[in-house]
């Protein structure tokens, strides 16, 4: 009983204790956090990752391809058909993409995915990457920021799923899928995780009334949005107007003009007909007048030129985007180089001995962005059947169309390592590799895991640091206490229960410092964005900045197991730390324990 | 060797008796807790509370052995008081501690109703002490960080495991109200020891020496910090503790004047019995 008793009032009484549960506290706290935010990292990181690949990645190893790729996809619904969800087929090449930007040609290396929307949103999250999308404007949506927490709509597009769902301008959008929305980057972000959905759900407040709408999640397709093929058209009704402009200079009959350098033409904005002049002002995209049918060519009536043209792309935000800071601000905006509606070049190489460059021009659909910024600065999708023409990949005597990758999704991705082994031993490991997305990105994942395995590691070095102040505070106490410890010898205390004084002592400072912790660190975690804007707002610059890390807040993810690891980790190097304290107490000598002042 | 005892036959252990009727006064029996230690008294008849026989003790210094006790035989009765006295160093306080076996003789060997108690394992020797033996100190040692009334109980504390103390903290704390009162300290109950006085202290180590209710009570100089006047009270407690509940004191002292208030005087002299008086 009293060494229950003299352990609470030790603890209670003895202020040098509070610094080991202090330290123990801190340790205990400082692990969960960064434990939180790293599983966070690697959560929000493994989803996008699998977000761009499927459960399972058939692949050739040549570029060449699979001739026959109806026939493989049979193989493996005969092979392993139950645990299928979904296939998609895919052609995976080098290529480069090259666009103009400001009168410079920029020219980048990128790898090619041949895809179709569709299969390939059945496999994986597509159209959830794509910024029309989460921009709302593939639903029709014109959204703002404003003042006032939520979106405000700007405008919608007649006919559009959001006009046809029930949005009118001038609404404000505060929800998404449940979760409240401050601004448009919250939204987006929101749309962003809407995986899996089929529907959007939205809260809206419209003349000061809550209202909850649904809209349906738009396909993934080759289409450009109203406003890609608007900036479409406006582009190139300029072409048109440029080249016009230029008409005259040819047909001046004198010799030579060929060659001579041809006069600058005007800006794109002004108006080819106009004088440049600063009273005019540049006329806006709107009040060009669409093309008129009379000014193309007679062959072209069967060809809209702002058409889009056959082969479409949706790039990796990070070929076409940088960030730019403004001198006078300080703010960091985005420049995107290429917007939706524009054509870019692309070369890449062709099937068959020995591969040749082969180009093409195509349409930009959208721009995705995974967050993976590997992903995001390098990867191309293309219409599957453009890039298979292009590269020579049909039979043309069969029209058997060649792929590089079959890509598959479980129904549960549990069964993967089934599906693998009876794949592997169904496609000839010398022509096929077949991996989970784990598998493929093993090396990333496996140094993410690292990293947290040592981060963890050190931390807990902390934790073991506190436990030598432990260690150090406790033989103080025991020094100052040898004479109580000699009262109570006297008084018929035996050596067990001396030490157990002393590592119950420890037991309690290791509960209440790693239960502080665990509170401290999981309030922390649960605050930590509030947290960073805090130190934002004191530091006067962004700590996390959205623009390098694509996450528009700091992603955690609290897992009790660990929580609980940790916890008790501090509790038994508090209790293994009190030991030797402990023994020393429990080894005096009653009689010089009692002479001690 | 022990020396035959001259039969003795007193009907009832009388202290024992006394101390029966002084804990049944209180109010809340306490049922006493299973013992492991040897039950004891052994025979009746035996009167010889506790006692030693050629007790040494050396203490060992680097390569030096130093002497402090050099074969003491020593008897105390049932209910008697019994005082130590000597110069510094001659080995009075050791002599106390090696019999309230709070350190182990070198040689010799010590008996307790009848048993030799000295040999005893850790454990046992822990719970005699608990049981058989109240401790009293020249400063106090009280627990710094326990209330009085903590303090008082802390014996039955240590006796008691958790549960059993739960289960009886009501006749505990009774009883060591009663006791406290007895002492003259039942204005005191809530405070610290910083908060009393040396007198009050001191009282209150007898208080928490009687708890247990101890067959043998041990001081250590128990007016050695005090002054002449507080001294003078805390050995009428005790006398009237031997007198009314035949309690058995053996209390070592320096200042003869004290020591003559005990029934009987052992002077120590370099760890040996000089004289052995009968007090007047």
């Amino acid at each position: 009983m009293y060494k229950l008793q003299l352990c609470l009032r030790y603890l209670r009484t003895r202020w040098i204790a509070m610094a080991s549960i202090v330290s123990v506290m801190l340790g205990v706290a400082t692990m969960i956090v960064v434990n939180s935010v790293m599983a966070g990292f690697a959560t929000e990181m493994r989803e996008r990752i699998h977000g761009i690949l499927a459960d399972i990645v058939v692949e050739t190893h040549t570029l060449d391809g699979d001739p026959d790729a109806a026939a493989r996809m049979q193989e493996i619904q005969e092979v392993a058909g139950n645990y299928v969800e979904a296939m998609t087929a895919t052609v995976e090449v080098y290529g480069m993409i090259s666009f103009k930007y400001r009168g410079q040609v920029i020219t980048r290396p990128i790898t090619l995915i041949g895809i179709d929307p569709e299969t390939k949103g059945a496999v994986s999250p597509l159209v959830t990457n794509l910024t029309s999308f989460t921009s709302g404007r593939r639903m029709g949506l014109a959204l703002e920021d404003d003042a006032n927490t939520g979106c405000r709509v700007a405008g919608v597009l007649s006919g559009s799923p959001a006009d046809t769902g029930g949005i009118h301008a001038g609404d404000r959008i505060t929800g998404c899928n449940g979760t409240a929305v401050q601004d448009t980057q919250e939204l987006a972000s929101r749309l962003k995780n809407a995986v899996d959905r089929k529907a959007i759900d939205l809260d809206i407040i419209r003349d000061g009334q809550p209202l909850a709408l649904q809209l349906p999640v738009p396909r993934p397709s080759w289409n450009l949005t109203a406003d890609a093929r608007e900036h479409r058209r406006v582009i190139v009704e300029l072409e048109r107007r440029r080249l016009e402009w230029n008409q005259p200079q040819d047909i001046v009959p004198a010799g030579g003009t060929q060659f001579t350098p041809q006069p600058t033409p005007p800006d794109l904005n002004t108006p080819p007909d106009s004088q440049p002049s600063p009273l005019t002002p540049p006329p806006s995209f709107e009040t060009i007048p669409p093309p008129a049918r009379d000014f193309s060519s007679p062959d072209s009536d069967i060809v809209d030129p702002s058409d889009p043209l056959p082969a479409r792309v949706y790039l990796g935000a990070g070929l076409i985007e940088f960030p730019i800071e403004d001198k006078k601000t300080g703010e960091i905006r985005i420049e995107r180089m290429v917007l939706s509606g524009e054509d870019v070049r692309i070369t890449t190489v062709s099937a068959g001995r020995p591969p040749e460059p082969r180009h093409f021009t195509a349409t930009v659909v959208d721009v995705f962005k995974s967050g993976m910024s590997e992903y995001d600065s390098n990867l191309v999708f293309c219409n599957l059947e453009e890039l298979q023409q292009t590269r020579g990949m049909i039979d043309p005597s069969t029209g058997d169309r060649a792929v590089t990758s079959i890509q598959v999704k479980l129904t549960d991705f549990e069964d993967a390592e089934t599906v693998v082994e009876r794949l592997r031993a169904a496609f000839p490991a010398h022509i096929y590799s077949v991996r989970t997305w784990q598998q493929k990105q093993g090396p990333l994942l496996a140094a993410v895991e690292l990293e947290t395995g040592i981060l963890n590691i050190l931390l807990f070095l902390i934790i073991a640091v506190a436990g030598f102040g432990i260690l150090a505070i406790f033989y103080m106490i025991v020094v100052e206490k040898t004479r109580d410890i000699g009262i109570l010898k006297a008084l018929g205390a035996s050596r067990r229960g001396i030490m157990s004084i002393f590592l119950g002592y420890g037991l309690a400072l290791g509960v209440v410092g790693s239960g502080v912790g665990v509170l401290l660190g999981l309030v922390f975690v649960h605050y930590i964005n509030q947290i960073e804007n805090g130190i934002t707002w004191m530091l006067g610059r962004k700590v996390f900045d959205e623009t390098i890390y694509y996450f528009p807040e700091i992603p955690t993810a609290v897992n009790p197991l660990t929580v609980s690891w940790v916890a008790l980790g501090a509790i038994a190097i508090a209790v293994l730390a009190s030991i030797l304290p402990a023994r020393r107490a429990a080894k005096l000598h009653p009689v010089q324990a009692l002479r001690y002042e | 060797m022990r020396t035959p005892r001259p039969p003795q036959h007193i009907p009832q252990d009388a202290s024992q008796q006394a101390r029966d009727a002084w804990a049944t006064a209180t109010s809340a029996p306490i049922t006493p807790e299973p013992s492991s230690a040897p039950q004891q008294p052994a025979r009746s008849g035996e009167a010889t509370r506790l006692g030693c026989v050629a007790l040494e003790k050396s203490y060992r210094k680097g390569d030096l052995t130093i002497p402090v006790l050099r074969g003491v035989d020593l008897k105390v009765a049932s209910g008697e008081f019994l005082s130590v006295s000597g110069q510094s160093g001659s080995g009075k306080s050791t002599l106390l501690h090696v019999l309230g076996l709070l350190d182990a003789p070198s040689v010799g060997e010590v008996h307790c109703d009848g048993r030799r108690i000295d040999n005893l394992t850790e454990s046992q020797r822990d719970e005699l002490r608990n049981r058989n033996f109240g401790f009293i100190f020249q400063s106090y040692h009280l627990l710094p960080e326990l209330t009085l009334l903590e303090n008082v109980v802390a014996p039955l504390a240590i006796r008691f495991s958790t549960l059993r103390w739960w289960s009886q903290r009501r006749a505990i704390h009774e009883r060591a109200i009663e006791i406290i009162e007895k002492v003259g300290l039942g204005h005191r109950i809530k405070h610290r020891p910083s908060e009393l006085s040396g007198g009050e202290m001191q009282r209150a180590a007898i208080a928490r020496a009687l708890i247990g209710q101890p067959r043998v009570l041990l001081a250590d100089e128990p007016t050695g910090n005090l002054d002449s006047g507080t001294g003078q009270e805390i050995m009428a407690l005790l006398a009237s503790l031997n007198e009314v509940q035949q309690l058995t004191i053996i209390m070592v002292t320096h200042d003869e004047r004290i020591a003559c208030q005990a029934h009987r005087i052992v002077r120590l002299a370099e760890g040996r019995v000089e004289t052995v008086n009968q007090a007047a």
